[in-house]
């Protein structure tokens, strides 16, 4: 017996000591990262994304996270800003989609004044990235939103160390960046990062004027870690041209735009558990448009130049707590929003100019409850008030209520959420001042409310993952723009969504992933692609690592005008040639047979991503 | 009958080893430096890690320094007198004690890095497995 026991511990450690060490540290850095902390499972669909990933698909902002959604897909605006679209649908409203740095939200802004760029958020700074869909954003503690992209940065106690990233296309666009990130003392650590680059893009010409979305951008952003206290700092630049402009004939002379976003956030944690944030966000936005076809506006008739300056500031104060016990966890919260913002728009010779504020205060609580250690039950209410400046916006309560109920059942997960929400009405669509401008803006405006049934099935084995996911949205008081009307509140309507992936996880290092996705709108109508899919493959092969995406979207119609369907093959290969230096080369949207958003009066479709060869080199030290 | 109890026996033990890669690597190290005891007394200055080193098969953590067989060092602590082995846990703390040091269980770079320092293991008359003998190096 006492042989047969000492074999037996020999047994053991033989199969325990003989594992492959470096195996060993690389199953530590994963079950380190910080997404095993930050995942809310309880917040919606959630989609991680590591820095592993991003690494092998050599990410360089978060316009080429965005290419891997699936609902919703990402598009650009006749801007040349971020346009989040479901299937079908011709975009998500803009309050409907939130990006934190950390637990900052860097989408603030009230008037909407074309801050959303995705492609201005850099990336080589962010240690992973969380996509939580069909959410209630309650448990984030901030504006309310259904898709919340949670940008988490590098943390200085894993970094210690510098790294420098220059890469640049086929087209001439180049692009560096640098961050450092320390730990001075053992209770004071500090990131740093800044970003230049210069992106020049395809033009396109209609009726001899050149449509064209170059961009000049800066990035940067800075953390101190003191104790309980952390400091931040972070902004971004962005100039360049808005592609199509205003102009009804889509004939544009000069689309220039230029964002200035700077922010400075605060938070400490009391040893008491509660947590208090105070930050300061300022938006500055220049543009200007000439089209001599004439730019139609509501107030000033036909004109052939538009000048706009807005200036924002959003001051904010959060504090919260969760209470802890073996079962339960319950997180309460309030905070006060303070917004201001002035407009200044020149319509040919005719000058105008406003300024008003608001402030939004609101109160959230939200109970997970366990009921035994396979169900998780969560309970969500939101209190919220807007209390504009100017009697011409009528004062609006708001709330968010959300049910939700998660079962694991050996290596499948079933989540059930009813969610009611509402979408923020941004200060452009109702108020500009005593008479109308660009548009005839409505203060008596109900916020639109989306209401979700969403129903999702996971399975997580070993190798095999898959995920099938659907939502049912009724959307009350939709807001939508008439010509003779202004902003209007239209009928209620009903959306649903489904969508399902598989993953197949062969190797530590390789994984091949197939997802599809569908919309449907209540009219059957199909303003966007009403379906789609993605074949995803992540490969490594010694010092190789490979990345592979190939996006499909089906065809579709608008403004009398037809989009092929689209395949966009991304490829990407990175040379490790040492520990600490790396080269490589990405192709994007390399067939040219990539997804083209469709705009009013033009003939054709616009490609979102162009097709362009980028060559990248990263040094550690 | 007793095959099938030595049996459960064993599988138990194996589950029961399914454990964070943390304590795995840090098991596989005291097993490294010190493979012909059977109960390593290890000190530490975080009590949380020290938690963490009392589950560990064949570890016991103990209250004072002069009993410990090895001190596992994670904030500032005064080493400089110190005549016990130490094992730096931490970037600062390995930067800090090279010259005392057996070596160190640190994050740089991004990566989690383990470090032997050649000449402390040689004071040591210590001999690593073939496994860690990559990990070795001439640190000044």
């Amino acid at each position: 017996m006492k042989k047969i026991l000492i074999l037996m511990t020999l047994g053991k450690t033989f199969l325990l000591g003989s594992e492959n060490f470096d195996a060993l540290l690389t199953s530590y850095e994963e079950e380190s990262s910080g997404s095993k902390i930050t995942k809310s499972e309880s917040a919606g669909f959630v989609d991680l994304y590591t820095r592993k990933d991003l690494d092998r698909m050599q990410a360089r902002t978060l316009g080429d996270i965005t290419k891997l959604f699936t609902i919703p897909f990402i598009s650009r605006t006749s801007l040349n800003t971020t346009l989040f679209s479901k299937p079908s649908q011709n975009g998500v409203p803009t309050s409907g989609v939130r990006i934190y740095i950390n637990d900052h939200d860097i989408t603030p802004s009230a008037y909407r004044s074309g801050a959303m760029i995705c492609d201005s958020i850099t990336l080589d700074f962010i240690d992973y990235v969380e996509v939580y869909r069909s959410s209630a954003s309650i448990e984030f503690g901030n504006e309310p939103s259904t898709v919340v992209i949670k940008l988490y940065t590098k943390r200085p106690a894993k970094e210690e160390g510098s790294k420098i990233r220059l890469t640049g296309d086929n087209k001439g666009s180049a692009y560096l960046s640098a961050y450092s990130a320390k730990t001075l003392t053992g209770e004071m650590s500090y990131l740093a990062y800044a970003n230049v680059n210069e992106i020049q893009r395809d033009v396109y010409y209609n009726q001899g004027a050149a449509l064209k979305s170059d961009s000049s951008n800066r990035n940067f952003y800075a953390n101190l870690n003191y104790r309980s206290w952390t400091f931040e700092i972070g902004g971004f630049t962005s100039r360049g041209d808005s592609l199509l402009g205003l102009g009804v004939n889509v004939t544009p002379e000069t689309t220039k735009r230029d964002v200035n976003y700077l922010y400075g956030h605060i938070t400490k944690k009391f040893d008491n558990g509660v947590r208090a944030q105070v930050s300061v966000d300022s938006i500055v936005t220049d543009a200007q448009m000439i089209d001599r076809g004439g730019i139609i506006t509501a107030g000033y008739g036909s004109v052939e130049s538009y000048k706009f300056n807005n200036s924002e500031n959003v001051y904010s104060l959060i504090l919260d707590k969760t209470f802890k016990t073996s079962t339960n966890s319950l997180y309460i919260g309030g905070f006060v929003k303070h917004k201001t913002v002035a407009v200044d728009e020149t319509f040919d010779g005719a000058s105008t100019d406003f300024s008003t504020n608001y402030t939004l205060y609101s109160l959230f609580l939200e109970n997970k409850y366990d009921i035994d250690t396979t169900t998780t039950l969560v309970a969500s209410l939101k209190g919220d008030t807007y209390r504009y400046e100017t009697k011409s916006i009528k004062d609006t309560n708001e709330y968010i209520f959300r049910l939700g109920a998660i079962k694991n059942i050996d290596k499948f997960q079933i989540k059930a959420f009813y969610t009611r929400t509402y979408y923020t009405a941004p200060l452009s669509v109702l108020y500009s001042g005593d008479s109308d401008t660009l548009y005839k803006t409505n203060g008596n405006l109900n916020f639109s409310q989306p209401t979700l049934y969403s129903l999702g099935v996971a399975y997580r084995g070993k190798k095999h993952f898959f995920n099938i996911r659907s939502s049912y949205i009724v959307l009350s008081n939709p807001i939508k723009y008439d010509m003779q009307e202004g902003f209007v509140n239209k009928n209620q309507t009903n959306y649903t969504q489904y969508e399902a992936s598989y993953t197949y996880k062969y190797t530590k290092d390789s994984k091949i992933s197939l997802d599809a996705y569908y919309g449907q709108r209540e009219d059957l109508e199909e303003y966007s692609a009403p379906y789609g899919g993605h074949i995803v493959a992540y490969n490594s092969y010694g010092d190789f690592d490979l990345f592979n995406l190939l996006d499909y979207r089906a065809g579709y119609s608008n403004f009398g005008v037809s989009a092929t369907p689209s395949y966009d093959w991304t490829s990407s290969i990175v040379y490790h040639a040492t520990e600490d230096l790396l080269f490589g080369l990405k192709g994007e949207n390399i067939l040219d047979k990539g997804y083209k958003q469709l705009y009013r009066g033009l003939e054709y479709g616009i490609n979102v991503f162009d097709r362009k060869f980028w060559l990248n080199m990263e040094y550690q030290f | 009958m007793k095959f099938f109890i030595l049996l459960f026996i064993f599988t138990i033990s194996l589950f029961a080893s399914e454990q964070s890669a943390e304590k795995r690597v840090y098991a596989s190290i005291l097993k490294a430096l010190f493979p012909e005891k059977t109960i390593v007394k290890v000190w530490s200055d975080k009590s949380e890690k020290g938690a963490l080193f009392s589950k560990l098969d064949g570890v016991r953590v103990v209250a004072q320094k002069k009993d410990a067989d090895i001190l596992m060092i994670f904030g500032p602590e005064d080493i400089e007198n110190c005549d016990k082995m130490i094992f730096a846990n931490g970037y600062l703390v390995f930067r800090r004690s090279k010259g005392k040091a057996i070596g160190g269980f640190y994050w740089q770079k991004g990566r989690a890095n383990l470090t032997f320092i050649k000449k402390n293991l040689e004071k040591e008359g210590i001999r690593l497995p073939k496994s860690l003998e990559k990990y070795v190096e001439d640190v000044e």
